[in-house]
């Protein structure tokens, strides 16, 4: 019974495939009718080579000194060659791994700029150096480069970032397939001669960003901390900013006499009358000012800073105060 | 025992404090009186002497300038612009090995010579008597100073300024409405081996920056732009910065000078190939059966375009820390140090400074690049050259 109805079920298969069916199937003329393309398999082998080809033309071309015949007369024994010894052949199963693998983003390998987009960065230095005209070519070629991108950028609205193209001015470009820099430009022709950019780099493309988040921190520190002496200071003072720089010039005249120096100094760093306009402010909160701005004559050491803590908290207080010192010169900058 | 000893000991401090309240003493920080260190020159002579392979001259004068590049009225001049930036305050100025406050002139005199040798800042610290860590800062301050108080030094000049530039270019070289000479060089450095750094690695396979520089006639530098990655093709460095926006919007360069009926010369600066032909900067012809035909063009641009190259040269040559590789530098810094040597540059011509011929380097300024011409050629530029080519033809 078993054996009946297996063979029942074998012969059924097999004609369902198109098989002869019979004990003795002729399995030579199988394989010949299967590997001449009648079989479905090798149809289907044959429909998804043609369909791919023109998916991911580039990553066949990016391999171009690899031979291009897997031919499909071999069908899948030729497809199972193929994926295991990489002969570069249009075989369906090789062709859906890799192309998910190598290009993962097929978009920036348009058709249209096969014949101009080099196979690799690497490849594109060579070309640079042996054509000798790197410069023209980029500026040729940039054109129809950005066309491409543009072209491709309007099929997909996600992940576009405006930026500042040298030739066309500003304009949104999907910023994905390029290297990005952040550099520091010193350009004297603008008002504000340093400024941030972020760079984005693509071969010989290259677009620009403003960068504009760190304006507020391009301050040195010894800005910082003048910066720091007119915000806590009166409004008054500010003004006189002439005065003030008298007063420097005079300490530095000071400086240069030996022994002579120091009074002079704790005179200029003597902002007297301002504690009286920030009552309210305590000690502690001057500490992590590096100069503090509000200390009088008498206030220009760190024993003095200790004045209105309490006697009992004095070793702390100093401790601190030491502390402050050793991590003032941290604050400054090292080229 | 040991504890009541103490305890007394604290009572007495704090007897001590107390009483320091109520008189209102002046201070405490300073325990010993410091002095302001003013003899820099001569222990720096003395320590300096000793370095081998230098061949420091006999005159006092020309001693200063080998070592700082600018005189010593100059130097002065450079101090009196850091002063109130670089001036040491006691108890957190910086002070020497010996515990001296440095003196602006000393911290001055510490930057330029690290900038002016392009040695390492322990060496440059060791001439001084000071740390490496104390080099750096003072070095960087001084830039971030000069930067600032320094800053009239580079600036486009005006159309009374421009005039007489273009008179010294028509009567040195010959050429009308000539305002400069532009040219560009890399600064190298080494950076770490990762992907981001692909961006700074230039056609010769150096990481580098890049510095554009349009000088006049005295090779004075009118415009600077630098900060711009070495990957970036020369006529590309050219597009990017303000200048190119400000000629092509005819903000600048926009004078135009009639020659005869039919011949009108735009205000132009004159490039080397590797930049495109455009209306307001000039590019020799690479033809060269149509060059020699123009012979006088050829000779008067070329005179004219050297001006931008030899200015390079000085400055890489007078402050070789540009022309050194620097070793993995901050490439936000960086910038400023390469602005800090124009401002110098500048200064020492704006003082009088002779430019000394035998501090510049000796090879070109860009040693190792070759000069890639870059074929773009803009018709209404193409026009102009050759209304040029017509006014310098002998008649």
């Amino acid at each position: 019974m078993i054996s009946a109805s297996s063979s029942n079920w074998l012969d059924r298969l097999r004609s369902s495939r198109g098989f002869p069916t019979g004990e003795e199937p002729d399995l030579d003329r199988i394989l010949s009718s299967s590997s001449s393309g009648s079989a479905p398999t090798a149809d289907s082998v044959n429909n998804s080579v043609s369909t791919q080809s023109q998916a991911v033309a580039i990553p066949v071309r990016l391999r171009r000194d690899k031979p291009a015949e897997c031919g499909t007369s071999s069908g899948e024994f030729a497809g199972v060659l193929c994926d295991l010894f990489n002969m570069g052949g249009e075989c369906s199963r090789s062709f859906s791994k890799k192309s998910s693998r190598k290009q993962a983003n097929p978009r920036f390998c348009g058709a249209s700029s096969e014949s101009e987009l080099p196979s690799s960065s690497d490849d594109l230095r060579r070309e640079k150096s042996d054509n000798g005209g790197f410069v023209s070519s980029g500026d040729t070629s940039l054109n129809e480069r950005r066309d491409n991108t543009n072209t491709n950028n309007n099929t997909n609205n996600n992940g576009k970032v405006r930026v500042d193209d040298f030739d066309e001015g500003e304009e949104d470009v999907d910023l994905k397939a390029y290297s990005r820099s952040e550099v520091t430009i010193i350009d004297t022709s603008f008002e504000e001669w340093k400024s941030d950019k972020w760079v984005f780099r693509k071969n010989d493309e290259w677009k620009i960003k403003e960068k504009k988040s760190k304006c507020k921190s391009r301050v040195s520190a010894g800005k910082k901390r003048k910066l720091l002496v007119t915000n806590l200071g009166d409004n008054s003072k500010l003004d006189d900013d002439q005065l003030k720089k008298k007063m420097k010039m005079k300490e530095a005249d000071n400086l240069l006499q030996p022994n002579k120096g120091q009074p002079q100094n704790d005179k200029e760093r003597r902002p007297t009358q301002k504690r009286v306009d920030f009552p309210g402010k305590g000690p502690q909160r001057r500490f992590p000012c590096p100069r503090p701005p509000e200390k009088s004559r008498n206030e220009s050491s760190p024993v003095i800073l200790l004045k209105s803590i309490p006697s009992s908290n004095i070793n702390a207080a100093m401790k601190v105060g030491k502390s402050f010192q050793k991590k003032h010169p941290k604050q400054m900058k090292i080229v | 025992m040991p504890h009541l000893k103490k305890k007394s000991k604290n009572s007495k401090k704090k007897d001590f404090k107390k009483l320091k309240k109520k008189i209102k003493t002046l201070n405490v920080v300073p325990i010993e009186p410091r002095a302001i260190e003013s003899d820099w020159w001569d222990s720096f002579c003395h320590k300096i002497s000793s370095s081998p392979g230098l061949t420091i001259p006999n005159d006092k004068e020309e001693a200063f300038k080998y070592f700082f590049r600018v005189s010593k009225t100059t130097f002065e001049y450079i101090c009196s612009l850091v002063r109130d930036d670089l001036i040491s305050r006691p108890p957190s100025g910086l002070i020497n090995i010996e515990g001296r406050l440095l003196s602006v002139e000393k911290q001055v005199a510490i930057a330029m010579r690290r900038l002016a040798s392009g040695d390492s800042q322990v060496s440059v610290g060791a001439s001084f008597g000071v740390g490496q860590s104390t080099v750096s800062q003072v070095t960087w301050r001084f830039i971030e100073s000069l930067e600032v108080r320094a800053k009239h030094h580079i600036k486009w000049p005006d159309q009374d300024k421009l005039e007489q530039i273009k008179s010294k270019f028509q009567s040195v070289f010959g050429l009308p409405n000539c305002c400069g000479s532009v040219d560009a060089t890399h600064i190298l450095m080494t950076l770490p081996s990762v992907q981001t750094s692909d961006d700074w690695c230039d056609e010769a396979r150096n990481y580098s920056m890049l510095l554009q520089g349009i000088v006049d006639d005295e090779m004075r530098f009118l415009d600077v732009v630098t900060g711009w990655p070495g990957a970036m093709t020369v006529s590309r460095f050219l597009k990017c910065s303000g200048f190119y926006k400000l000629c092509e919007n005819g903000e600048r360069l926009s004078k135009k000078l009639r020659l005869g009926e039919n011949i009108e010369i735009r205000e132009y600066i004159v490039g080397g190939v590797y930049y495109s032909l455009l209306p307001w900067l000039i590019t020799p012809y690479e033809d060269q059966d149509f060059a020699t035909i123009n012979s006088k063009f050829r000779e008067a641009h070329d005179a004219a375009r050297l001006l931008g190259v030899r200015a390079l040269s000085h400055l890489k040559g007078s402050w070789r820390i540009l022309s050194k590789v620097m070793w993995r530098p901050d490439k936000s810094k960086l910038p400023s140090i390469i602005l800090a040597c124009c401002l110098l540059h500048n200064i020492m011509i704006d003082s009088g400074d002779k430019l000394l011929s035998n501090v510049a380097i000796p090879e070109h300024h860009d040693f190792g690049y070759e000069e890639k011409s870059c074929k773009f050629v803009d018709t209404l530029g193409s026009t102009m050259r050759d209304n040029l080519v017509k006014c310098l033809q002998p008649r």
